[in-house]
Protein backbone atom coordinates (compact mmCIF):
# COMPACT_ATOMS: atom_id res chain seq x y z
CA UNK A 1 0.00 0.00 0.00
CA UNK A 2 1.35 3.12 -0.60
CA UNK A 3 0.06 6.60 0.34
CA UNK A 4 -0.36 9.20 -2.67
CA UNK A 5 1.42 12.24 -2.99
CA UNK A 6 -0.86 14.60 -1.65
CA UNK A 7 -1.69 14.96 2.37
CA UNK A 8 -4.79 15.56 4.12
CA UNK A 9 -5.52 18.75 4.19
CA UNK A 10 -8.27 21.46 5.79
CA UNK A 11 -11.28 21.64 4.20
CA UNK A 12 -11.85 24.58 2.75
CA UNK A 13 -14.70 26.71 4.15
CA UNK A 14 -15.52 29.99 4.42
CA UNK A 15 -16.32 32.02 7.97
CA UNK A 16 -18.91 34.71 7.83
CA UNK A 17 -18.33 37.70 10.56
CA UNK A 18 -21.15 39.92 11.91
CA UNK A 19 -21.24 41.81 14.86
CA UNK A 20 -21.39 39.30 17.71
CA UNK A 21 -20.92 36.42 15.78
CA UNK A 22 -18.62 33.79 13.78
CA UNK A 23 -20.28 31.68 11.68
CA UNK A 24 -18.53 28.96 10.67
CA UNK A 25 -18.85 25.12 9.32
CA UNK A 26 -19.67 22.71 12.53
CA UNK A 27 -16.73 20.82 14.31
CA UNK A 28 -16.67 17.93 16.21
CA UNK A 29 -16.78 20.27 19.15
CA UNK A 30 -20.10 21.53 18.43
CA UNK A 31 -22.03 18.09 18.33
CA UNK A 32 -22.57 18.64 22.31
CA UNK A 33 -24.95 21.79 21.71
CA UNK A 34 -26.48 20.57 18.92
CA UNK A 35 -26.99 17.10 20.79
CA UNK A 36 -28.60 19.12 23.48
CA UNK A 37 -30.85 21.30 21.01
CA UNK A 38 -32.61 18.03 19.93
CA UNK A 39 -32.93 16.47 23.61
CA UNK A 40 -34.93 19.62 24.17
CA UNK A 41 -38.47 20.55 23.61
CA UNK A 42 -36.82 23.47 21.63
CA UNK A 43 -36.51 21.05 18.58
CA UNK A 44 -40.05 20.62 17.95
CA UNK A 45 -40.27 22.68 15.23
CA UNK A 46 -38.08 20.36 13.40
CA UNK A 47 -39.18 16.97 14.06
CA UNK A 48 -39.14 17.13 18.07
CA UNK A 49 -37.06 15.16 20.62
CA UNK A 50 -34.24 13.07 18.69
CA UNK A 51 -31.73 10.57 20.19
CA UNK A 52 -28.20 11.60 20.35
CA UNK A 53 -27.29 8.49 18.27
CA UNK A 54 -29.94 9.87 15.38
CA UNK A 55 -28.89 13.62 16.02
CA UNK A 56 -25.52 12.37 15.41
CA UNK A 57 -26.40 11.93 11.78
CA UNK A 58 -28.15 15.17 11.25
CA UNK A 59 -24.85 16.85 12.61
CA UNK A 60 -22.71 14.81 10.31
CA UNK A 61 -25.14 15.51 7.37
CA UNK A 62 -24.39 18.58 7.50
CA UNK A 63 -20.36 18.57 7.75
CA UNK A 64 -20.75 15.88 4.56
CA UNK A 65 -22.96 17.96 2.73
CA UNK A 66 -20.07 20.78 3.00
CA UNK A 67 -17.40 17.75 1.60
CA UNK A 68 -20.01 16.96 -0.91
CA UNK A 69 -21.33 19.94 -2.25
CA UNK A 70 -18.92 22.58 -1.25
CA UNK A 71 -21.50 24.53 0.53
CA UNK A 72 -23.13 24.35 3.36
CA UNK A 73 -24.34 25.05 6.97
CA UNK A 74 -22.63 27.35 9.56
CA UNK A 75 -22.90 27.49 13.16
CA UNK A 76 -23.46 30.69 15.63
CA UNK A 77 -20.32 30.99 17.63
CA UNK A 78 -20.19 33.76 19.57
CA UNK A 79 -16.92 36.11 19.21
CA UNK A 80 -16.29 36.03 22.69
CA UNK A 81 -15.85 32.27 22.93
CA UNK A 82 -18.05 30.04 24.54
CA UNK A 83 -20.32 27.13 23.01
CA UNK A 84 -21.73 27.59 19.71
CA UNK A 85 -25.34 29.35 20.33
CA UNK A 86 -27.16 28.04 17.00
CA UNK A 87 -26.81 27.31 13.49
CA UNK A 88 -27.33 28.72 10.43
CA UNK A 89 -28.11 26.72 6.79
CA UNK A 90 -27.52 27.06 3.59
CA UNK A 91 -27.97 23.55 2.24
CA UNK A 92 -29.89 20.92 -0.55
CA UNK A 93 -30.39 17.89 1.25
CA UNK A 94 -31.80 14.83 -0.62
CA UNK A 95 -35.29 15.27 -1.25
CA UNK A 96 -35.33 19.24 -0.92
CA UNK A 97 -36.71 20.32 -4.22
CA UNK A 98 -34.37 23.56 -4.15
CA UNK A 99 -31.67 25.32 -1.51
CA UNK A 100 -32.60 26.43 2.24
CA UNK A 101 -31.85 28.84 4.04
CA UNK A 102 -32.49 28.47 7.47
CA UNK A 103 -32.04 29.04 11.35
CA UNK A 104 -32.22 27.92 14.96
CA UNK A 105 -30.91 28.57 18.39
CA UNK A 106 -29.93 26.07 20.77
CA UNK A 107 -31.20 27.26 23.72
CA UNK A 108 -33.53 29.79 25.18
CA UNK A 109 -30.81 31.62 26.87
CA UNK A 110 -29.79 32.78 23.40
CA UNK A 111 -33.24 34.20 22.49
CA UNK A 112 -34.35 38.03 22.25
CA UNK A 113 -31.28 39.48 21.39
CA UNK A 114 -31.04 39.56 17.55
CA UNK A 115 -28.63 36.30 17.33
CA UNK A 116 -30.98 35.01 14.29
CA UNK A 117 -31.53 37.98 12.70
CA UNK A 118 -27.88 39.10 12.58
CA UNK A 119 -26.55 35.63 11.68
CA UNK A 120 -28.80 34.99 8.96
CA UNK A 121 -28.33 38.71 7.34
CA UNK A 122 -25.19 37.50 6.85
CA UNK A 123 -25.94 33.95 5.55
CA UNK A 124 -28.21 35.75 2.56
CA UNK A 125 -25.04 37.91 1.62
CA UNK A 126 -23.28 34.97 1.34
CA UNK A 127 -25.47 32.81 -0.23
CA UNK A 128 -26.59 35.76 -2.96
CA UNK A 129 -23.44 37.20 -3.50
CA UNK A 130 -19.77 35.04 -2.94
CA UNK A 131 -22.25 31.62 -4.02
CA UNK A 132 -24.71 33.71 -6.75
CA UNK A 133 -27.60 31.80 -5.75
CA UNK A 134 -30.89 33.73 -7.48
CA UNK A 135 -33.28 32.92 -4.66
CA UNK A 136 -33.97 30.35 -1.55
CA UNK A 137 -36.37 29.34 0.22
CA UNK A 138 -37.05 28.42 3.76
CA UNK A 139 -39.09 25.41 5.17
CA UNK A 140 -41.04 26.72 8.12
CA UNK A 141 -43.55 24.74 10.49
CA UNK A 142 -47.18 26.76 9.98
CA UNK A 143 -46.79 26.89 13.72
CA UNK A 144 -43.42 28.18 14.44
CA UNK A 145 -44.44 31.89 14.67
CA UNK A 146 -41.16 33.38 15.26
CA UNK A 147 -39.54 31.74 12.33
CA UNK A 148 -42.02 33.38 10.33
CA UNK A 149 -41.39 36.74 11.95
CA UNK A 150 -37.70 36.27 11.17
CA UNK A 151 -38.18 35.50 6.98
CA UNK A 152 -40.57 38.32 7.09
CA UNK A 153 -37.95 40.33 8.45
CA UNK A 154 -35.50 39.41 6.06
CA UNK A 155 -37.67 40.01 2.87
CA UNK A 156 -39.11 36.51 2.66
CA UNK A 157 -42.53 35.75 1.24
CA UNK A 158 -45.17 33.12 1.53
CA UNK A 159 -45.03 31.22 -1.58
CA UNK A 160 -47.61 28.47 -1.73
CA UNK A 161 -47.08 27.09 -5.30
CA UNK A 162 -43.16 26.23 -4.76
CA UNK A 163 -42.96 22.03 -4.25
CA UNK A 164 -41.99 20.93 -1.09
CA UNK A 165 -39.33 18.28 0.28
CA UNK A 166 -40.85 14.60 0.06
CA UNK A 167 -40.98 14.62 3.57
CA UNK A 168 -42.40 17.23 5.36
CA UNK A 169 -45.25 19.71 5.64
CA UNK A 170 -43.82 22.95 6.28
CA UNK A 171 -44.89 26.17 4.30
CA UNK A 172 -42.30 27.18 1.60
CA UNK A 173 -40.80 31.11 2.42
CA UNK A 174 -39.02 32.65 -0.70
CA UNK A 175 -35.87 34.75 -0.36
CA UNK A 176 -34.83 36.75 -3.77
CA UNK A 177 -31.80 38.02 -4.18
CA UNK A 178 -31.61 41.52 -3.05
CA UNK A 179 -34.74 41.49 -1.71
CA UNK A 180 -33.39 41.63 1.88
CA UNK A 181 -33.14 44.27 3.87
CA UNK B 1 -9.64 16.85 6.47
CA UNK B 2 -10.54 15.14 3.57
CA UNK B 3 -9.30 11.60 2.53
CA UNK B 4 -6.02 10.55 1.36
CA UNK B 5 -5.56 8.32 -1.94
CA UNK B 6 -4.63 5.49 -1.37
CA UNK B 7 -3.69 2.95 -3.72
CA UNK B 8 -3.12 -1.12 -4.20
CA UNK B 9 -2.63 -3.49 -7.16
CA UNK B 10 -5.72 -3.14 -8.75
CA UNK B 11 -7.60 -0.13 -6.63
CA UNK B 12 -7.49 3.35 -5.70
CA UNK B 13 -8.89 4.66 -2.72
CA UNK B 14 -9.81 8.11 -2.61
CA UNK B 15 -12.49 10.69 -0.81
CA UNK B 16 -15.85 10.46 -1.94
CA UNK B 17 -17.81 12.70 -4.11
CA UNK B 18 -21.29 13.32 -5.05
CA UNK B 19 -21.68 10.96 -7.66
CA UNK B 20 -20.87 8.27 -5.17
CA UNK B 21 -24.17 8.48 -3.43
CA UNK B 22 -26.17 6.97 -6.46
CA UNK B 23 -24.86 3.07 -5.92
CA UNK B 24 -25.06 3.48 -2.18
CA UNK B 25 -28.47 4.69 -2.43
CA UNK B 26 -29.05 1.74 -4.75
CA UNK B 27 -27.59 -0.40 -2.59
CA UNK B 28 -29.45 0.69 0.63
CA UNK B 29 -33.02 0.92 -1.74
CA UNK B 30 -32.13 -3.38 -2.26
CA UNK B 31 -32.48 -5.67 -0.37
CA UNK B 32 -28.73 -6.02 0.18
CA UNK B 33 -29.50 -3.54 2.59
CA UNK B 34 -31.26 -5.89 5.59
CA UNK B 35 -28.49 -6.55 6.84
CA UNK B 36 -27.67 -2.85 7.51
CA UNK B 37 -31.45 -1.70 8.22
CA UNK B 38 -32.50 -1.62 5.36
CA UNK B 39 -34.56 -0.74 2.95
CA UNK B 40 -34.00 3.01 3.10
CA UNK B 41 -35.65 5.29 0.70
CA UNK B 42 -33.32 8.03 -0.68
CA UNK B 43 -33.34 10.85 1.27
CA UNK B 44 -33.00 8.58 4.63
CA UNK B 45 -29.70 6.86 2.46
CA UNK B 46 -28.57 10.31 1.79
CA UNK B 47 -28.53 11.18 5.48
CA UNK B 48 -26.86 7.91 6.50
CA UNK B 49 -24.03 8.13 3.69
CA UNK B 50 -23.29 12.07 3.88
CA UNK B 51 -23.34 12.01 7.78
CA UNK B 52 -20.82 9.17 6.90
CA UNK B 53 -19.00 11.75 4.70
CA UNK B 54 -19.11 14.04 7.33
CA UNK B 55 -16.64 11.83 9.31
CA UNK B 56 -13.71 13.32 7.50
CA UNK B 57 -13.73 16.85 8.76
CA UNK B 58 -14.65 15.91 11.69
CA UNK B 59 -12.85 12.86 13.27
CA UNK B 60 -9.80 12.43 10.31
CA UNK B 61 -11.31 9.16 8.94
CA UNK B 62 -14.02 7.61 7.18
CA UNK B 63 -15.54 5.94 4.42
CA UNK B 64 -13.30 5.71 1.04
CA UNK B 65 -14.59 5.41 -2.30
CA UNK B 66 -13.13 2.49 -3.68
CA UNK B 67 -12.67 2.56 -7.74
CA UNK B 68 -11.17 -0.16 -9.65
CA UNK B 69 -9.84 1.30 -13.87
CA UNK B 70 -11.87 3.99 -13.29
CA UNK B 71 -14.86 2.23 -12.26
CA UNK B 72 -16.58 2.96 -8.83
CA UNK B 73 -16.83 -0.69 -7.28
CA UNK B 74 -17.60 0.58 -3.84
CA UNK B 75 -17.14 1.64 -0.35
CA UNK B 76 -14.30 0.87 1.93
CA UNK B 77 -13.77 2.76 5.43
CA UNK B 78 -14.13 3.74 8.84
CA UNK B 79 -17.19 4.18 10.60
CA UNK B 80 -17.63 5.98 14.08
CA UNK B 81 -21.48 7.22 14.95
CA UNK B 82 -22.32 8.13 17.85
CA UNK B 83 -24.23 5.02 18.63
CA UNK B 84 -20.60 2.98 18.04
CA UNK B 85 -18.44 2.08 20.89
CA UNK B 86 -15.38 2.62 18.87
CA UNK B 87 -14.54 2.92 15.52
CA UNK B 88 -15.12 0.04 12.83
CA UNK B 89 -13.91 -1.29 9.85
CA UNK B 90 -16.85 -2.10 7.12
CA UNK B 91 -17.18 -2.48 3.41
CA UNK B 92 -19.84 -2.32 0.65
CA UNK B 93 -19.37 -3.71 -2.99
CA UNK B 94 -21.46 -2.71 -5.98
CA UNK B 95 -23.43 -6.09 -7.27
CA UNK B 96 -21.49 -6.50 -10.42
CA UNK B 97 -17.87 -6.45 -8.54
CA UNK B 98 -19.32 -9.23 -5.86
CA UNK B 99 -16.91 -12.13 -5.28
CA UNK B 100 -13.73 -10.19 -7.06
CA UNK B 101 -11.54 -9.55 -3.80
CA UNK B 102 -12.12 -6.25 -3.83
CA UNK B 103 -13.02 -5.65 -0.49
CA UNK B 104 -10.55 -7.61 0.77
CA UNK B 105 -8.19 -6.09 -0.94
CA UNK B 106 -9.38 -2.14 0.18
CA UNK B 107 -10.28 -3.31 3.95
CA UNK B 108 -6.17 -4.52 3.86
CA UNK B 109 -4.78 -0.72 2.34
CA UNK B 110 -7.70 0.94 5.46
CA UNK B 111 -5.94 -1.36 8.07
CA UNK B 112 -2.81 -0.29 7.23
CA UNK B 113 -3.52 3.38 7.00
CA UNK B 114 -4.69 3.12 10.07
CA UNK B 115 -2.34 1.52 11.57
CA UNK B 116 0.23 4.04 10.28
CA UNK B 117 -1.89 6.90 10.95
CA UNK B 118 -3.41 6.34 14.05
CA UNK B 119 -1.03 3.87 15.70
CA UNK B 120 -4.31 1.92 16.62
CA UNK B 121 -3.66 -1.64 17.53
CA UNK B 122 -7.08 -3.02 16.51
CA UNK B 123 -10.09 -2.12 14.77
CA UNK B 124 -13.63 -4.20 15.01
CA UNK B 125 -16.43 -4.91 12.53
CA UNK B 126 -19.93 -4.86 13.32
CA UNK B 127 -21.94 -7.78 11.48
CA UNK B 128 -25.34 -8.48 11.72
CA UNK B 129 -25.46 -12.14 12.33
CA UNK B 130 -27.41 -13.34 9.35
CA UNK B 131 -24.92 -11.47 6.99
CA UNK B 132 -22.85 -14.53 6.72
CA UNK B 133 -20.59 -13.41 3.82
CA UNK B 134 -19.53 -10.20 5.39
CA UNK B 135 -18.70 -12.76 8.66
CA UNK B 136 -17.03 -14.88 6.55
CA UNK B 137 -14.91 -11.68 4.83
CA UNK B 138 -14.32 -10.04 8.04
CA UNK B 139 -12.75 -13.71 9.26
CA UNK B 140 -11.43 -14.40 5.94
CA UNK B 141 -9.29 -11.14 6.63
CA UNK B 142 -7.79 -12.49 9.78
CA UNK B 143 -9.97 -10.95 12.26
CA UNK B 144 -11.84 -13.55 15.28
CA UNK B 145 -15.15 -13.13 16.56
CA UNK B 146 -14.97 -11.23 19.75
CA UNK B 147 -16.61 -10.25 22.65
CA UNK B 148 -16.62 -6.65 22.35
CA UNK B 149 -19.94 -4.82 22.38
CA UNK B 150 -21.56 -4.19 19.27
CA UNK B 151 -23.49 -1.37 18.10
CA UNK B 152 -26.82 -4.31 18.67
CA UNK B 153 -26.79 -6.36 21.26
CA UNK B 154 -27.07 -9.67 19.06
CA UNK B 155 -24.22 -8.00 16.66
CA UNK B 156 -21.06 -10.00 15.61
CA UNK B 157 -18.44 -8.36 16.50
CA UNK B 158 -15.12 -9.36 14.25
CA UNK B 159 -11.89 -8.00 15.94
CA UNK B 160 -8.91 -7.40 13.81
CA UNK B 161 -5.46 -7.31 15.54
CA UNK B 162 -3.21 -4.35 13.35
CA UNK B 163 -0.18 -5.01 15.30
CA UNK B 164 1.20 -7.29 12.89
CA UNK B 165 1.26 -4.27 10.21
CA UNK B 166 3.91 -2.52 9.70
Amino acid sequence: VTAAAAPVRLTDTPVLMTERLLLRAPVLADFDAYAGFFASARSEAVGGRTPRALAWRYFGHHVGHWALRGYGSFVMAPKDGGPAVGMILAWQPEGYPEREVGWCLFSRSAEGCGFVTEAARADMSHVFGALGWATAVSYIDPGNAASQRVAARLGAVRDPAAARPSDGCDEVWRHRAGAAS
Amino acid sequence: LTAPSLSTGRLTLRMPVLADFEPRAAFYASERSVWEGGPKDRVQAWRIWASEVGQWPLMGYGPFSVDMGGDYVGEVGIYHAADYPEPEIGWFVVPEAEGSGIAAEAARAVMAWARARFGWDHLVSYIDPGNARSIALGLRLGGRVCDRPGIDPTDVVIEHDLRGIA
